[in-house]
């Protein structure tokens, strides 16, 4: 099965449970969305960037204060410099947060990013611990956040030591209707996530802006 | 040799009197039942007598006296003192004119004695509230009188001078009446006010009578008006205006967060940022955030707020005209407080 329709059938599964999970007791949500995608890299002897078109989708299962998220991402990057391929790019994560404030969410897990090329797959793995926080703006259906997270620990398959990333996101979500009782979000998001690898001698920097779409608590 | 006892015991029993511990009215009694269950009829003839008789505190109560008078009759009906039975039966029924003798007590020929002696008399008792008040127009002051037998009875409302002030009613009464008095005058149209007495005149087949008197005491007032209802509370309303945290909580939600998606790429990297579709979404944010102050523009009218005040307005000044509505009917009305005095009875020859 290939990446789009696998994308398809877990968010299926995911807005099933989305509208019909008893809402006292969990609350699930899930999302599919659309983004463009810009990477730059630096590297010893060079720099290159990449964009293209990106879909993924994201789900969350929430209960009480705690809640797990997860999230895939692929495309296809084609270069805006001379000099890189094209390549395949691939993100994912998972993610548990605890809310100690409503508003405020504070999260841990593992993020995966690989490019994947005819030369070769380059994967960049990071532990993050993650803050967002959101905000009514017109309530109770527009909500902004804003988001931060560091990578303080991880690991790339390259020649430099990993050193640390660093990232940070913001947008709005807008709730648009209701789909048997859910919410239905319309979601318009910017993200930059930053990773430096030999002390700087090689960094990674992925900004991605995003519209989606999703049924249930995001 | 039974009967020469009782009659010394009779005899020695007022002498003995000074010598004994003090028996209390109801004692004597109790004792002289004792004596007439025992057939010993002269010393319970002597024991009721001095029961009956005794005065202040060992006294019986007035409201206890009428079957130990019928205790007393029966044994004077044993005793061969016919005229001594019928004063006690009348003696009894003076006391609670509706009093009968037990008949599981005594025998037929009491019973009879009894009433024969009830046909003859023309008592009446009359039932009034100590202290009382009446809405005059609406309400009536009440006497219930309770009749030994059936006779012709005259009720009065009378000044101390003797002057009608109202005859409330004048028939026959067989077993018990109640008599009304809506409060007025002798004009009818306003309260009386003063001392009043309320006579009652019975009169029995024989010709002779019996008069009660009841002294009453008026006073005519206007009706207390109802206390006005405070007004609601001010916790109870909500607020109808909005205020300007909402507003300034929303425009600056939008702008920090548009202004976050702005200089997130100088904050996470030295590299900066290269995407130009990050300003879309700070556009997006800001808008939002100018579009909620707008929303919750402080001063803004809140719909809900003003109808759900406007409820509890309306329900208070209802409440609140209600009351002035009854009193100002309240003011038009009097309430007369009537204090009746004891009663006081003469026999009429």
């Amino acid at each position: 099965m290939s990446a789009a329709p696998r994308v398809l059938v877990v968010l299926a599964a995911l807005v099933a449970c989305a509208t019909g999970a008893p809402a006292q007791r969990y609350g699930v949500g899930a999302a599919l969305w659309g983004a463009g995608v810009k990477a730059r890299s630096v590297y010893p002897g060079g720099r290159e960037a990449l964009s293209g078109p990106v879909v993924g989708f994201d789900g969350r299962v929430t209960t009480g204060r705690w809640g797990l998220r997860i999230g895939y991402g692929q495309g296809s990057l084609d270069p805006d410099t001379l000099g890189p391929d094209p390549r395949d790019y691939v993100e994912g994560y998972v993610d548990v947060g605890f809310r100690p404030i409503p508003a405020l969410e504070i999260g841990l897990g593992p993020y995966a990013r690989a490019y994947i090329s005819d030369r070769g797959t380059q994967r960049w793995i990071f532990w993050q611990l993650r803050a967002r926080y959101e905000a009514g703006i017109i309530t109770p259906d527009v909500r902004g956040y804003a988001e931060v997270w560091n990578g303080f620990a991880g690991g790339v398959n390259a020649a430099e030591p990993y050193d640390g990333s660093r990232g940070g996101a913001a947008g709005l979500h807008w709730r648009v209707a209701q789909f048997r009782g859910a919410p239905v979000t319309l979601t318009i998001g910017y993200l930059i996530d930053a990773a430096r690898a030999g002390g700087g001698a090689r960094r990674e920097t992925v900004e991605r802006t995003w519209l989606a779409i999703g049924v249930g608590r995001i | 040799m039974k009967r020469a006892l009782a009659i010394v015991a009779a005899l020695w029993l007022p002498a003995a009197a000074g010598a004994l511990p003090a028996q209390t009215g109801a004692e004597l009694v109790t004792q002289g039942i004792a004596a007439y269950n025992a057939l010993e009829y002269d010393a319970a003839a002597a024991l009721l007598r001095r029961g009956l008789g005794l005065a202040g505190p060992d006294a019986l109560p007035y409201d206890t006296r009428a079957p130990i008078l019928v205790y007393l009759g029966a044994t004077e009906i044993f005793r061969g003192q016919r005229d001594s039975a019928a004063s006690a039966f009348r003696q009894a029924l003076r006391t609670d004119p509706r009093h009968r003798p037990d008949p599981l007590v005594f025998p037929p020929a009491v019973a009879n004695a009894f009433d024969a002696v009830r046909r003859t008399t023309a008592y009446v008792r009359v039932s009034v509230p100590p202290d009382t008040s009446i809405v005059l127009g609406s309400e009536l002051y009440a006497a219930r009188l309770d009749a030994s037998a059936l006779h012709n009875i005259t009720v009065d409302l009378m000044r101390w001078d003797s002057v009608l002030v109202r005859r409330l009613y004048s028939g026959p009464i067989a077993d018990s009446l109640t008599v009304r008095w809506e409060g007025l005058n002798e004009a009818g149209r306003a309260a009386f006010e003063g001392q009043l007495i309320l006579q009652v005149a019975s009169q029995n087949p024989a010709g002779s009578g019996r008069r009660i008197q009841i002294p009453l005491t008026t006073v005519s007032r206007p009706r207390d008006p109802l206390p006005l209802p405070p007004p609601p509370a001010d916790s109870l309303f909500l607020r109808e205006r909005e205020p300007k945290g909402p507003a300034l909580r929303a425009l600056a939600s939008g702008v920090i967060t548009g202004l976050a998606a702005v200089i997130l790429p100088t904050a996470i990297t030295e590299d900066g940022g290269s995407a130009s579709t990050r300003f879309l979404v700070a556009a997006t944010a800001t808008t939002a955030g100018i579009l909620g102050y707008v929303a919750n523009r402080p001063g803004r009218p809140i719909p809900d707020n003003i109808l759900a005040n406007q409820l509890i307005r309306d329900a208070w000044r209802r409440e609140h005209d209600g009351v002035v509505a009854e009193n100002e009917r309240r003011r038009s009305e009097s309430v007369l407080f009537i204090s009746a005095g004891p009663a006081t009875a003469e026999e009429l020859r």
